[in-house]
């Protein structure tokens, strides 16, 4: 193993797994100093009655919150700014967003608000420029995230925050919350958890630290995922799988996003697919395009996903191949769960091979370093579903 | 802003009302197994003259309080801890971890490590309460039960077992 010789490493997020997870929270608010928050979910949730959940966790703890239950599909100003008026003029000290991605975001935006000015919406936009703590945020994420929950990111309309300051103070992961979810947005999450542990993992600025995180989450999706394609009811297996969202968040949140995340959100957005379930098409050729370039990451990859007996019984240079098959048999068990629904290629994802380089050149616009040509190999590969050439 | 509420949490009776009786029970049962039982007897003559503890659930949830007077007996002392100096204060964190661990659904070891319970006070006597409530827990319940409240069964004698079980619950329903 080689050894760091600087290491940079923020991880500033605890974490309350398990069974009767959500009940921690009115404690863990008084820790934070806070007694009054507001409850923040998407309609996603409310429509699934989750928010009854948390209406029982704050049972006989004398704390009083308010509930909102409209947050839009995508993060909205107005949203946030009609937030921002009720948590002021009511009083409110602490932010608790309980959902997907958008839930999380409008939590992040109003925390912005209302921890500085309005203006600072439009001011903080881009990549650390938060220069002070935040009002307390605890997160609760349901199966239905999109990975960004519990990381460093938001983005609210067209414009992307960034800064570890976004990062929520707690993370609640409660198996009650992560009852049968839909197929299809379990493993886009659990898609993009994977893709951000695995590109957190071989990333050129990596660390131990960040390897710590990157390697428990992948094992956690190798144990969890299967089981919950399986059996969609089992709830451990399920939150198992938000346990891995949260780590591959915080890895995520210590390195810049790679080829992977950039192509998969942009092919994702260009036409309104899920981001996960993009990344999981490119996952593959991007990978086998990552570790032809770079044979040192081969090992490291492969330690994090194998098990100990799969490290033993494979020889060097047969590694590579194993981690592509385990990737691409995960994929045809995500095909095998949703009956044959899942795209597996980009072509099957309707998307026309005229756009790819659409597709690469918005990912370049997005921060992308990567060379158009090189983008669009693995984009070819992934609409053909063939190894790159 | 149509849905948006203000929500005021109601209680949860029942479970109150169930946790305050297992703790009032547990309390006097610690009183009658320091009497009656010689291990239970040791842990409290290692702890210091006039040492109290108290386990209770948090905020403002049911409470026992059980301590040595100055002559090295051991007493039941109610709920109310105003006024008292408690030398070690074991809190669960909510009633739901308390509901948890007083349906024997998780042993007091398996509630730590799942940060359920917040201990202040000296450590060692910590874990001698946490020994005296093992021991109590083994004569109130039976085996089958037991077994998950506590963290190892003991192998004691059966008349040991079925005599201190007669006299704890005795002494602890008459209260002497």
């Amino acid at each position: 193993m080689q050894v760091s010789s600087n290491i940079e490493f923020i991880c500033p997020v605890k974490t309350n797994a398990g069974k009767k997870g959500l009940d921690h929270i009115p404690i863990e608010l008084k820790a934070l100093n806070a007694e009054r928050p507001i409850v923040i979910t998407d309609q996603e949730t409310a429509n699934k009655g989750l928010s009854k959940h948390m209406i029982n966790a704050f049972k006989d703890s004398g704390m009083h919150f308010g509930l909102f239950e409209g947050v839009p599909k995508t993060a909205d100003v107005k949203t946030i700014r009609n937030l921002s008026q009720k948590f002021l003029y009511k009083g409110f000290d602490a932010i608790i967003a309980m959902g997907g991605g958008a839930a999380m975001d409008v939590a992040k935006g109003l925390n912005m608000v209302v921890s500085g000015t309005p203006e600072d919406l439009k001011l903080l936009a881009g990549i650390d420029k938060i220069q002070h703590r935040l009002k307390p945020f605890i997160a609760v994420p349901t199966a239905w995230g999109n990975g960004f929950e519990i990381t460093k990111y938001a983005f609210i309309e067209s414009k992307a925050y960034a800064s570890h300051h976004l990062m929520p103070d707690l993370v609640v992961i409660d198996p009650v919350l992560f009852k049968a979810p839909d197929t299809k947005l379990m493993v886009s999450s659990a898609m993009i958890a994977l893709t951000h542990a695995i590109e957190a993992c071989i990333h050129p600025n990596g660390n131990e630290f960040i390897d710590c995180y990157a390697h428990a989450a992948i094992q956690h999706i190798k144990t969890c995922f299967p089981k919950a394609l399986t059996h969609p009811k089992d709830k451990q297996a399920n939150a198992g799988i938000g346990q891995a969202a949260a780590m591959a968040g915080c890895a995520f949140s210590n390195v810049h996003p790679g080829m992977i995340h950039r192509l998969g959100k942009a092919a994702g957005t260009m036409f309104n697919i899920s981001s996960g379930i993009c990344m999981g098409i490119l996952l593959p050729y991007g990978l086998e395009y990552k570790l032809k370039k770079n044979k040192a990451l081969v090992s490291k990859l492969f330690h994090s996903i194998a098990d100990f007996d799969e490290r033993a019984q494979t020889s060097p240079g047969a590694q590579q191949q194993k981690i592509i098959q385990y990737i691409k048999k995960l994929q045809n068990n995500m095909a095998d769960a949703t009956k044959k629904t899942l795209p597996l290629t980009l072509q099957q994802a309707d998307i026309s091979k005229n756009s790819l380089a659409a597709i690469a050149q918005r990912a370049i616009d997005n921060g992308l370093s990567m060379d158009k040509d090189e983008c669009l190999k693995v984009l070819t590969a992934a609409y053909d579903g063939k190894s790159i050439a | 802003m149509g849905e948006y509420k203000d929500i005021t949490p109601g209680k949860k009776r029942i479970k109150r009302l169930y946790t305050a009786i297992m703790l009032w029970f547990v309390g006097r049962s610690i009183q009658a197994a320091a009497k009656i039982d010689d291990d239970v007897k040791k842990e409290f003559e290692e702890l210091p003259d006039q040492f109290l503890f108290s386990l209770g659930v948090t905020p403002d949830g049911p409470r026992m309080l059980v301590g040595k007077d100055v002559n090295g007996r051991v007493k039941y002392l109610g709920s109310n801890p105003k006024g008292r100096k408690i030398n070690v204060d074991m809190t669960i964190k909510n009633l739901e971890a308390a509901i948890l661990l007083f349906t024997f659904q998780e042993s007091t070891a398996i509630s730590s490590c799942h940060d359920r319970l917040t201990v202040d006070g000296d450590i060692p006597s910590a874990c001698s309460v946490v020994r005296i409530l093992d021991m109590v827990e083994v004569y109130l319940l039976p085996k089958i039960v037991a077994k998950l409240a506590v963290k190892r069964y003991p192998q004691w004698s059966t008349e040991r077992k079925l005599m201190g079980r007669t006299k704890i619950y005795l002494r602890a329903i008459l209260g002497f």
